[in-house]
């Protein structure tokens, strides 16, 4: 108990409370501006904050990794640009939300949620952190690869247009990701001898492309038709009948989040998946999804700052970074000759204190500097579109370079643009592609680790009381979700027949 | 008119000068611009010590040094724009060896061995093949011996799938020994040492930093050190030669630039560096993370990586990865 005091105590130290601030302020940029990430940025601020103090210096690490996460729901929500890998899925409901005039509902529900779930996740990591890291590591490959039969038997589920199309889609997806080096074997798969794909595709390029690029293109057309439809803003802030439709979503997010950022494989980005598909499958109005659902935006938001929050786990519990910006802050700990893991714990218990507390602290700034400007974000999208896009798209393509320093990402992002934009004319949805994506390389290689190790049987799989339940759940989630479809199909074929 | 004339008579002086200028800056002292560092790795380890480095031999050079980080493909990446890029010393690469030495054989790319000149090493690090605490094994004895009693039967992970450096240094390890393992390949080190604490794997193979805190902890147990000795860090735990495994695997991070860089550059670029090693800073820094300095000179330098071109080279054919 005296190392919570000492810690929360040095936490809120000006110093500390500047630089926590000035982490939060710098990860929201970044967040904003699409492909600048934390990584990046935390990696060429490293050598101008290891002169501070180290609880300083990790404190704005950490503010700028999870401020990332808050920054970049903005564009996905208002020009449909995911700014993190973490909120594409956002782009689905909250820039629909946007084009209904409900943009400032949207970002005041992400912010909220975000400090909601911000709030959950450090109280978690403050109470919890030793226990919940034992339960994750029961997660071997045989939980992931169930996790992920999971995930696909919810996607397949979503479509709302005819099953052949949305099939397809998911098909695109997993082809896609298959693209690159095998992990298992080694081998490079469909790169057509481009170098540059022996790493596959990115996410980020994928996502910005069909997303951001295919929406300027479409709108550019309409344009020239008719004129821009984004309708009047309503309001900025939720009703009191939105902030209870949002309140579930965000508690389910916080929770699903938070256990997700613990597990090694997980994180941010899966965990924004994850709830956007739970969502989907326990909504009573599953069809308003895509369209601008507010449970949509809500559930992933707080489930990727709960993940944000629950990666710290496995680095302060076992020194196992997570994602390469945890392995940055790993780096950070060393350098000041502090190795995380449990000799964090027990011999600098103040450290990990400190951290905590302007963990929490982080939030609270990032809500009450993200509120105000809502506004202002939204007045943003009244500016002409003839004005507005040439500046998206330009951010676009300096965000995708920026990324990797890699031209070939730039001409990825423009041509899955113009996939994105023909397959809109055609009708086909564009979330199915990209979930599939998500799930297709992790569930392979979890599958082909599961087999590795149990040396070609299925038993090992099985066997497993965690993967066992996960799978037992999904063919109960399958064939729940048929006899809906059927009943529906029926019910659709019966009401035929009456108005005939 | 005469004012026009006079502009385009001063900028084509203008033009000559900057030729004659950029000339004299080829024949100039290297370096005269600032130089670029690649480390072709995500931002963690490799590109911390390559900026420290870096900040302490721009001291020297008298020009800024920018690490950049250009990471995918298992380093390749990085490495090919190297490669590809103009051999006057101001594209340098800091890598290990493995992308050098081993992966230009066992798949396609597009730079080989021959496109890079060693220029020094700097650091030297050591893998450690740990089990988990109830294996049924604590010394690598024994672990030989009941693998050869129950062959495939351990499982082992690796970190940075097949073909990545820990995954050849387990089947260099197996092949040497004569041993079989099940190798199950993980897309990183934070993932084998989940499933080595999980229970799902028996053995993993990783650098100190990430296992160590496990093992000091009692829930990992060391079972060897890859390198021929022991390294200074890593005082009890038996090296590979000592149980009778004949092979050196230390990891060499070093300095690299293309192959046709000019030999004064080379030596210039290696001296600023032998003195980068050897300084309190960089030695404070090395304590910090538990690395050991290890300076080798140009030729040293080279004739290890040869070495180690023929270890593996003699080694991939036996080994059971699928050749490209």
């Amino acid at each position: 108990m005296d190392t919570f005091v000492t810690g929360a105590l040095a936490a809120i130290q000006p110093l500390n409370l500047l630089f926590c601030l000035l982490g939060c302020v710098v990860g929201t940029l970044i967040g904003v501006l699409p492909g600048i990430g934390p990584v990046a940025t935390i990696s060429l601020l490293l050598p101008l904050v290891v002169g501070l103090d180290p609880l300083t210096s990790i404190i704005m690490i950490a503010g700028i990794y999870y401020g990332a996460a808050y920054g970049g729901s903005i564009t996905s929500i208002l020009v449909n640009i995911p700014g993190e890998a973490s909120t594409v899925v956002t782009c689905l409901d909250g820039y629909q939300m946007a084009k209904q005039g409900r943009g400032g509902v949207a970002l005041a529900i992400s912010a909220g949620g975000s400090f909601v779930a911000g709030t959950i996740g450090t109280a978690a990591i403050a109470l919890l952190a030793e226990p919940l890291m034992s339960v994750a590591l029961r997660f071997g490959p045989p939980e992931y690869f169930a996790l992920m039969v999971l995930g696909a038997v919810l996607v397949s589920f979503m479509a709302r247009g005819p099953f052949v199309k949305s099939l397809t889609m998911v098909m695109f997806g997993l082809f896609l990701s298959l693209v690159g080096q095998d992990v298992i074997t080694g081998e490079v798969r469909f790169t057509l001898d481009v170098f540059e794909l022996t790493d596959g595709i990115g996410l980020v390029p994928l996502a910005m492309g069909l997303f951001g690029i295919s929406e300027v293109l479409a709108n550019i057309e309409q344009l020239r038709t008719k004129p821009m439809v984004i309708e009047k803003v309503t309001s900025l802030m939720p009703s009191r009948a939105e902030l209870r439709e949002s309140a579930w979503p965000i508690a389910r997010g916080s929770v699903l989040g938070f256990l997700l950022g613990l597990l090694p494989g997980g994180g941010p980005t899966l965990a924004s998946f994850a709830s956007y598909f739970l969502e989907h499958r326990i909504s009573r109005k599953p069809e308003a999804f895509g369209r601008g659902a507010l449970a949509g935006v809500a559930g992933p938001e707080a489930a990727n700052n709960a993940a944000a929050s629950g990666s710290f786990i496995p680095l302060f519990v076992l020194g196992l970074p997570s994602n390469a910006a945890m392995a940055l802050l790993l780096g950070a700990f060393t350098m000041y000759g502090v190795i995380p893991g449990p000799q964090l714990l027990s011999d600098s218990r103040g450290l990990f204190w400190g951290v905590i507390v302007s963990m929490y602290v982080g939030n609270l700034i990032l809500l009450v500097l993200n509120l105000p400007l809502i506004g202002i974000w939204v007045r943003l999208l009244r500016a002409p579109y003839a004005i507005l896009f040439p500046f998206i798209l330009l951010f676009m393509l300096i965000g995708t370079y920026a990324m990797a320093k890699n031209t070939f990402d730039v001409y990825l992002l423009v041509g899955f643009g113009v996939i994105g934009y023909l397959l809109k004319k055609a009708d086909y949805e564009l979330a199915p592609l990209i979930l599939a994506y998500v799930l297709g390389n992790q569930m392979e290689t979890a599958f082909r680790q599961t087999l590795l190790i149990g040396r070609g049987s299925f038993d090992f799989l099985l066997s497993r009381p965690i993967s066992l339940g996960i799978l037992v759940l999904t063919a109960a989630v399958f064939a729940a979700s048929m006899v809906a479809k059927v009943r529906r199909s029926r019910g659709t074929l019966i009401a035929h027949l009456e108005d005939d | 008119m005469f004012i026009r004339r006079d502009v385009i008579k001063m900028l084509g002086l203008a033009g000559i000068a900057t030729v004659a200028g950029t000339r004299t800056s080829f024949a100039q002292a290297y370096p005269s611009q600032p130089i670029t560092i690649i480390v072709p790795y995500a931002p963690g380890a490799t590109d911390q010590e390559a900026r420290t480095l870096a900040r302490i031999m721009e001291k020297t050079l008298k020009q800024p040094i920018q690490v950049e980080n250009r990471a995918g493909g298992g380093a390749t990446i990085g490495a090919n724009f190297v490669a590809r890029s103009k051999p006057d010393g101001y594209t340098l690469l800091y890598v290990a060896s493995i992308p050098i030495t081993v992966s230009p054989y066992i798949r396609k790319l597009p730079y080989g061995y021959e496109s890079f000149r060693p220029i020094a090493q700097g650091t030297q690090g050591t893998h450690l093949v740990v089990a988990r605490a109830d294996a049924p094994f604590k010394t690598l004895a024994e672990m030989l011996a009941y693998a050869k009693a129950n062959p495939g039967k351990i499982s082992m992970g690796n970190s940075g799938g097949t073909g990545g450096a820990t995954h050849l240094a387990n089947e260099a390890m197996a092949a040497q020994a004569g041993i079989k393992l099940n190798h199950i390949p993980f897309e990183g080190l934070s993932q084998s040492v989940a499933a080595l604490l999980g229970g799902v794997l028996d053995l993993a193979t990783g650098l100190p930093i990430s296992l160590m805190p496990q093992v000091e902890a009692g829930k990992l147990r060391t079972i060897a050190q890859m390198g021929a000795v022991r390294s200074p860090l890593l005082p009890d735990v038996p090296a590979f030669k000592e149980a009778g495994v004949d092979l050196d695997l230390n990891v060499s991070l070093g300095l690299y630039a293309p192959h046709d860089l000019p030999k004064d550059i080379v030596e210039k670029l290696a001296s600023t560096m032998k003195e980068a090693v050897a300084s309190p800073d960089f030695k404070e820094y090395a304590d910090k993370v538990r690395t050991v300095p290890q300076f080798r000179g140009p030729d040293e330098f080279a004739a290890g990586i040869e070495a180690e071109r023929k270890l593996f080279a003699g080694l991939v054919p036996k080994l059971n990865i699928k050749v490209e």
